[in-house]
């Protein structure tokens, strides 16, 4: 019996061992290409808009500005000042209280002169919740509405809401808590004179939590007391500056991230707008497009857009942050499970050929591969195969790297550029990158890997928000 | 551990090469913080060229200081310095030099060079400039918009509308269209309407290559003429939108153009394609119409054209219907013939339009 368990030990440890060799040196070039990808990029947008061969116009697109509010009395009034501030010529903004438990909807109403459009039409041209009521008022040339409705459960719903509801032929999902610095539309829109069949451009997200911002735009702040913020911060730098600027490169943007995305509205309409069901809608959303435009062989253009910046407001808690990456990680199965047929299907292109399965492989299967590591190297060392010498040199190169990886997407995406960087913010960087290796990637890991267990639980769960604070302003 | 690298040199070497790659970048960013200190220094070089040109009294330049113009930090300290007070003499030298530049950045820069030297050309005074030497910088600006870079593209245009040669635009628009070359037509025609020479002449040069340009092309021209006020082809463009070959996009362009002056001939024509429109899937030019004939107050045909406009199963139709009826205002029993109506969407609009009475939207 002993023996036979060995054999099969063995067997298990020898097939996983070269799998899993294989599986990182497929991570390890595809990173090495992105991440020469992504500088090579950067470096010439830097030249080239030293050499003002950029596109600023006057003119821009008009564009709704949708803020989906669920119990965010803390922050909504906050955003709402804050995007007044943005620097841009023509836009509304359009808060869409999904039904919040608190007073939300009070908020706006006593702090903006807001009354109460009983008239007015609403063109229902994508499914939602019913709307109950719509307030509106002008600050400056700006109209702000507010739109009350019944709770829909997710942000999808709220946001197909507002899409009806919007004036603008283009529109901006966010989130109740996020600064859209000052000159982020007109980044954005320089991708959409650039080319005219841009269909959707993705913004770059960091975090707000220990930032001061004047006038919507960051004064000073970075790295802050709080370890857990801190370690979002280095992986929003890795993950926004590698890989999306590589996928934006091919055209093959699978993610625009719900906090910060621009959108043709007449493009979300032909899809039937977000998904209420599901927990990734950002996700979904940009799959759906990518499938829609590629499968009807339509000229389509997703970019993203790194000089277009939002601040949004990370976990502070190890608690909210699991619950967020639980929801996240069941929002990527249920996207996987809905688009299988996309996979490998040469139709879609590199889409279906390569993004696809990549982020089954690297992104959806990861936990469970992380953990079957940890076996099969319990294993190993257990029979003799490798020794404990090996495993750990092999586990501190990758160490090594991840640190030099994280100080550069750090240095390359700082958050004051006009501040210096000092000698104690990049050891902070480099002790937080320590510190992301040996315990946040892990626990991001771990908790992914109960996400499988608890997918039908979390997929039929309402949307909550997390606990909110104040962002520091300057006057 | 010499076991470990024996076995696992291949996973070594690529992890060096990776750690290799991201050292340099580090180098890069940390590199970038010094180029201010570096750019002081080559502003100050061209100070010094200035200088003697000055004492000299002539503002030709050698050939080692015509070499600075492929150089892209060079380019850009001349960049910077020709937005300053400096500007004057960067001019003079621009002027006194073409020739011997124009050959330098077309055998030695690269297309982001050759798009910033067009912007420096865009931003420069070149109002006393000779014929000769105009025509060699509109010459060298024509190729670049055959450029595969949008950026040289709209950079060269821009250097175009700053030299005033009209022909030379309308040449350029033709370009960009025999080349299927889609330039964003808010950029064309907003650029157009910076024009520096003679903007009539511009528009009468424009309308004499007009077939020759693409749809999109001519779309940008007339939202040109609209913005600066050029009425002289309002009977072209009349007749022009009876053709059936024109897009929705270009017929829409045109009735804005129109409607900015009220008659009786463009209210018949607002009016028969509200009618005709107003119901079909095509729906675009019929809400523009609509809007359109809100100058046409106190007038029966116009007030029946919107109250068919107001049921037309296309929401922009409705609404633009809704909010010129009550621009118009007309006798209190319209209103009330439609707010009595059997068509709730109908009623609706004006409900709403009624609400927000004084603004029209389109």
């Amino acid at each position: 019996m002993m023996a036979g368990l060995k054999t099969a030990a063995e067997i298990f440890t020898i097939y996983f061992n070269t799998f899993i060799t294989v599986y990182l040196w497929i991570y390890t070039l595809y990173l090495l290409i992105c991440c020469l990808g992504g500088a090579f990029s950067a470096t010439r947008k830097r030249r080239m808009e030293a050499l003002h061969n950029v596109i600023d116009h006057e003119y821009y697109y008009p564009i709704s500005i949708l803020v989906p509010a669920y119990n965010e009395e803390a922050s909504i009034v906050q955003t709402v000042n804050n995007l007044l501030k943005l620097e841009f010529k023509r836009f509304e903004i359009v808060v869409i209280d999904d039904g919040s438990a608190d007073n939300t909807k009070q908020c706006m109403l006593e702090n903006f002169p807001m009354a109460c459009e009983l008239s007015r039409p609403i063109r229902y041209q994508i499914p939602c919740h019913p709307i109950n009521e719509i307030y509106s008022c002008r600050i400056g040339e700006v109209l702000i509405t507010l739109i009350s409705k019944e709770n829909g459960g997710c942000k999808a719903d709220a946001v197909n809401a507002g899409i009806n509801v919007a004036a603008y032929p283009y529109i901006i999902n966010m989130d109740g808590d996020e600064i859209l610095q000052q000159d982020s539309l007109r980044l954005a829109c320089r991708a959409l004179l650039e080319n005219s069949n841009v269909i959707a451009v993705g913004g770059n997200i960091k975090i707000s939590n220990d930032v001061r911002f004047r006038d919507a735009m960051p004064v000073s702040g970075g790295m802050g007391k709080n370890a857990v913020v801190n370690m979002q911060i280095l992986e929003y730098s890795r993950g926004f500056l590698g890989t999306r600027v590589f996928q934006d490169f091919m055209n093959a943007n699978l993610i625009i991230s719900g906090g910060y995305g621009l959108f043709k509205k007449d493009a979300l309409i032909a899809i039937g707008g977000y998904d209420p069901v599901s927990k990734g809608e950002d996700m979904e959303m940009t799959v759906k497009l990518q499938q829609y435009y590629r499968k009807n062989k339509l000229p389509f253009s997703l970019r993203f857009v790194p000089e277009s910046i939002c601040w949004t407001q990370g976990p502070a808690s190890l608690k909210d942050l699991k619950s967020q990456r639980l929801r996240w990680h069941c929002g990527l199965i249920q996207t996987i499970i809905k688009y299988r047929s996309m996979i490998l299907n040469p139709r879609y292109g590199i889409v279906g050929m390569f993004m696809l399965p990549y982020i089954i492989m690297y992104e959806l299967l990861s936990p469970i591969f992380m953990v079957l590591g940890c076996i099969s190297a319990g294993l190993s060392i257990s029979l003799g195969d490798t020794s404990v010498i090996s495993m750990v040199s092999a586990f501190l190169i990758y160490v090594l790297l991840g640190l030099i990886l994280t100080a550069i997407t750090y240095i390359d995406n700082r958050y004051c550029p006009h501040e210096k960087l000092t000698l104690g913010e990049l050891l902070k960087v480099l002790f937080y990158g320590l510190l992301d290796a040996f315990f946040f990637r892990p626990f991001i890991a771990l908790v992914n890997f109960t996400a499988f267990f608890r997918y039908k639980k979390i997929t039929t769960s309402k949307w909550v928000s997390p606990v909110r604070i104040k962002v520091t302003e300057e006057t | 551990m010499i076991e470990f690298l024996k076995t696992n040199y291949q996973t070594i070497g690529i992890c060096a090469l990776v750690m290799a790659v991201l050292i340099v970048r580090i180098v890069f960013s940390v590199r970038s913080e010094n180029r201010n200190r570096a750019q002081k220094k080559r502003k100050q070089a061209w100070k010094d060229t200035i200088s003697r040109c000055r004492s000299d009294g002539n503002f030709t330049l050698t050939n080692k200081e015509i070499a600075r113009f492929s150089v892209s930090a060079m380019l850009r300290a001349f960049g910077d310095l020709n937005e300053t007070n400096e500007r004057e003499a960067c001019s003079a030298i621009i002027r006194e030099n073409s020739k011997k530049l124009i050959a330098r950045i077309i055998t030695r820069a690269d297309n982001a060079e050759k798009g910033y030297f067009a912007y420096i050309l865009s931003v420069s005074d070149l109002s006393d400039l000779a014929e000769e030497e105009r025509a060699d910088y509109t010459g060298f600006v024509k190729q670049l918009l055959s450029n595969n870079s949008v950026y040289c593209r709209e950079n060269a245009l821009k250097a175009l509308y700053n030299l005033g040669d009209a022909k030379a635009v309308a040449d350029a628009v033709e370009t960009l269209s025999a080349d299927a070359r889609l330039h964003n037509e808010k950029l064309l025609s907003d650029g157009m309407n910076t024009f520096r020479g003679d903007r009539k002449k511009l528009a009468e040069a424009l309308m004499e290559r007009f077939d020759n340009y693409d749809d999109h092309s001519q779309s940008a021209v007339i939202t040109f003429f609209t913005v600066a006020g050029f009425h002289d082809w309002d009977e072209e463009f009349k007749k022009r939108l009876e053709r059936a070959d024109i897009s929705t996009d270009q017929r829409c362009d045109i009735l804005r153009l129109i409607l900015k002056v009220p008659s009786e001939e463009t209210k018949k024509i607002l009016i028969d394609v509200l009618r005709a429109k107003g119901q079909a899937e095509d729906w675009q030019t019929a809400a523009v119409a609509a809007t359109g004939l809100a100058d046409y107050p106190d007038d029966a045909e116009t007030i029946d054209a919107l109250k068919c406009g107001i049921t037309s199963p296309a929401w922009n139709v409705r609404m633009n219907c809704a909010f010129s009826l009550v621009k118009i205002d007309p006798p209190r029993e319209i209103f009330d013939e439609i707010l009595c109506g059997s068509d709730a969407f109908a009623t609706d609009a004006l409900k709403f339009a009624l609400n927000s009475k004084g603004s029209v939207k389109e």
